[in-house]
């Protein structure tokens, strides 16, 4: 009895150990004709990797669904979500894709904050498990090119002359690598990064709009803080991004640097006086000329000090413009008070030289199918004009119709004509040539600067050993 | 016959090996030997020889600043975290009244993931709408204003403050081996004239070394792979100020430097072993208790 009753333990912690992968394989064969949903239960525990597993769920059950004549599914992550300004127009254009292309194709958007959205993509990447359309920066795309993990877009590009009319040249020979593929969807619009203001509040320092160059800049934040009204809504936490975006203007302004921001290599050394410069300015508008709730503030706490109208000026770029008029987020009639403007010394940001759609080999071709209808679907006349009047900007190729500027939002038409009228370059920003390691840092070391516990040259000596050391 | 039992053994002991090759021993051998080469995790990793651990040891002050950090929150895990979850399990064991109610509370913080105690005290700490300093500009200090998880003098403290008082785990073990005592130990000293203030420290006290023991290695590996209430908080800043050895392994991941980070992570697992062998040395673990 003693022997039957130990061969029965053995065998059930045996097969219950087997049983555990075999289970596996069932969920995964299941979830291939299901929704997807089901995440690995081996991998409860991480969530990237979770939700991966949904999208190449996702991914299989399109390929199934396609040879059964069925609707494709394709999921993949976006920070164009939830809080997120660029979800405005975003999801609701995935909604118009999918009512268009309904039993054929239905995209799936998966949730994921934007500060987080590229460590997740790298991780992802390095479990070979990235989702069918991703979005990288610099350093992983240049390590996709060479190992050769992005689908070539340029055949499609060039079967398809409703993508390939509206290229930007400049955007489509970035995107093109040495070996002649197009790893990324090339721009068809550039979108100028500017500022906006709050008029009323302007007019009680006597300011009708920010001055022409960097001293003006200055002596017009004085003038503000003179007449009671904190000028900047300035930012620490997260990727430090509005305060990024005015140390990038800064450095745009001086010819040695935007001579480093257009070229766009990476930049490892920061011991040199335009960045010490740079920063010593930085340390100012962060200690003189923002809120107390700017050391720490993400970007909805510096957003809301500018819609509570406790700020003055917040630096962003045009897809901001949709929130002014959200009354969830200001009051009501808080848009009629904003105006737009670009940097000082004509400077503005934003460049079409970048990476943006990107699809990763391996993706099933049902899927690639998919996307390109929906490049060609974002970049139909409608859509992109839609999309300019939404977020602003312009389209090079596709001059806007008048139904559509006469849509408008008086800001967007403000930053335009200001574009117009006074924009001498349009630049990158400091993100787009330093590591993520610097990135992470500069965030990082920001409250010090406010706090004077750090000094300009010793933050940018603090920036050159963190690339130094990732250099590799 | 004794071939035969050994046998079975073997084969009861089969599962949990398989399970401790798999899970255990390969990837710990994969984190030792990866943190011998350079390997981007997308290609093959190079040898390197010991040029991690020299970019560990010598590129910058990250290591010196992370080690500096866990040694203070290890003074403060041994020395506050571990002395209060056992003041609890002193309190509860007299079994006064609600005491299982305040033993349930007691737990509810440790039911709550690390990683949702961050962002709740991401409020609790902010400056602006924080519940702290809304407290405290209630009590008069009405311009008060300190963003605490930002403020270099602060956000050490404030870090710390999300952990040192959570300390259900050495409540627990700690009273399970207060009530494993004998109760003729207690009456015999009480018949020997003994106040209750030297029956626990001349009797509970020592008798509970071990489970003191277990708390205080427990808090300090706890401290040295804590990453969530950094990294959703301060990230390590500002500057380096709340830096520690699990954050310089995830930059070398989102750089990259796939090799970088287990040499770190191999780093992190020596710590564990000598804090293991330093607190059963300490509290004389290895001995019983009743010896």
């Amino acid at each position: 009895m003693k022997k039957i009753s130990f061969i029965l333990v053995a065998l059930m912690l045996v097969l219950s150990l087997a049983a555990c992968g075999s289970n596996n394989g069932n969920n995964s064969s299941g979830n291939s004709s299901s929704n997807g949903n089901s995440s690995n239960s081996g991998n409860s525990g991480d969530s990237g990797t979770a939700t991966d597993d949904s999208s190449s769920n996702a991914a299989n059950s399109g390929s199934n669904n396609a040879g059964s004549g069925k609707e494709v599914v394709i999921k993949f992550p976006s920070y164009k979500t939830g809080n997120n300004v660029g979800a405005i127009f975003f999801l609701p254009q995935i909604e118009r894709f999918n009512k268009k292309y309904a039993g054929k194709y239905k995209i799936e958007i998966e949730e994921i904050v934007q500060d987080e959205y590229s460590k997740k993509i790298k991780l992802l990447y390095q479990q070979k498990k990235l989702p069918p359309l991703i979005e990288v920066d610099k350093e992983l795309a240049d390590i996709m090119i060479n190992n050769g993990d992005f689908v070539d877009l340029k055949p499609y590009i060039d079967n398809s002359p409703e993508i390939k009319n509206v290229l930007i040249d400049d955007s489509v020979k970035y995107n093109t690598d040495k070996n002649g593929k197009i790893v990324s969807l090339p721009l068809a619009f550039e979108r100028p990064i500017g500022m906006y203001y709050n008029k009323e509040l302007m007019q009680k320092a006597g300011l009708t709009g920010f001055s022409d160059t960097w001293d003006g800049f200055f002596s017009d934040l004085d003038k503000l803080k003179a007449a009671g009204v904190t000028p900047l809504s300035l930012m620490t936490g997260e990727n430090g991004w509005t305060t990024m975006l005015l140390a990038s203007a800064m450095i745009a302004s001086d010819p040695e640097g935007q001579q480093i921001l257009t070229k766009g290599d990476i930049v490892t050394n920061f011991n040199s006086p335009l960045w010490v410069n740079t920063f010593t300015k930085v340390q100012k508008l962060l200690q003189d000329y923002t809120t107390k709730s700017a050391l720490g503030a993400t970007y909805s706490i510096a957003a809301n000090e500018f819609f509570s109208e406790n700020t003055a000026a917040i630096a962003n770029g045009p897809w901001m413009v949709g929130d002014f008029s959200n009354t969830d987020k200001a009051a009501e009639g808080f848009a009629d008070k904003v105006g737009a403007t670009i940097y000082p010394n004509g400077v503005a940001l934003g460049s079409a030289d970048g990476y943006w759609y990107s699809i990763p080999t391996g993706t099933p071709q049902e899927q690639i199918d998919g996307l390109i209808e929906y490049f060609k679907f974002i970049y139909s006349p409608e859509e992109l004009n839609a999309f300019l009047v939404a977020e602003g900007g312009f389209a090079p190729k596709m001059p806007m119709p008048d139904d559509s500027k006469a849509k408008l939002n008086p800001i967007m038409r403000q930053l335009n004509d200001e574009v117009g009228a006074k924009m001498k370059t349009l630049n990158r920003l400091i993100y787009d040539i330093v590591p993520q390691s610097v990135a992470d840092l500069f965030a990082k070391n920001l409250p010090l600067l406010a706090t004077n516990d750090m000094t300009p040259e010793q933050f940018c000596k603090a920036m050159t050993d963190t690339a130094e050391k990732f250099k590799k | 016959m004794f071939k035969y039992n050994k046998l079975w053994v073997y084969l009861f002991i089969l599962p949990t090996l398989l399970v401790f090759l798999t899970f255990y021993l390969v990837p710990i051998i994969t984190v030792f030997t990866t943190g011998f080469t350079e390997w981007n995790g997308f290609n093959a990793p190079k040898f390197t020889g010991f040029d991690n651990y020299k970019m560990i040891f010598t590129d910058d002050n990250s290591l010196t600043v992370s080690l500096i950090n866990l040694f203070k929150w290890s003074m403060i895990a041994t020395f506050i975290h571990v002395p209060f979850g056992a003041l609890v399990a002193f309190i509860i064991y007299r079994r006064p009244f609600g005491w299982r109610f305040v033993r349930g509370v007691f737990m509810i913080p440790n039911v709550i993931a690390v990683s949702a105690w961050a962002i709740i005290y991401r409020f609790i700490f902010n400056d602006q709408m924080g519940l702290l300093n809304n407290f405290i500009r209630k009590l008069g200090f009405t311009n008060f204003h300190t963003n605490w998880f930002f403020d270099m003098k602060y956000a050490f403290s404030a870090i710390s403050l999300t952990w040192v008082f959570y300390a259900v785990i050495v409540t627990l073990l700690v009273l399970s081996d207060l009530m494993a005592i004998p109760k003729e130990l207690h009456e015999a000293a009480k018949i020997d004239g003994a106040t209750e203030g030297q029956i626990h420290w001349r009797i509970n006290l020592p008798l509970i070394r071990g489970s003191l023991g277990t708390s205080v290695i427990l808090s300090i590996i706890a401290r040295i792979t804590m990453f969530e209430a950094i990294f959703l908080t301060t990230k390590g800043g500002p500057g380096n100020s709340t830096y520690n050895i699990s954050v310089m392994l995830y930059d070398g991941i989102v750089n990259y430097q796939f090799g970088y980070a287990n040499a770190v992570a191999t780093i992190m697992i020596i710590l564990g072993i000598g804090v293991l062998a330093i607190t059963t040395k300490v509290f004389r673990m290895n001995k019983s208790v009743y010896n």
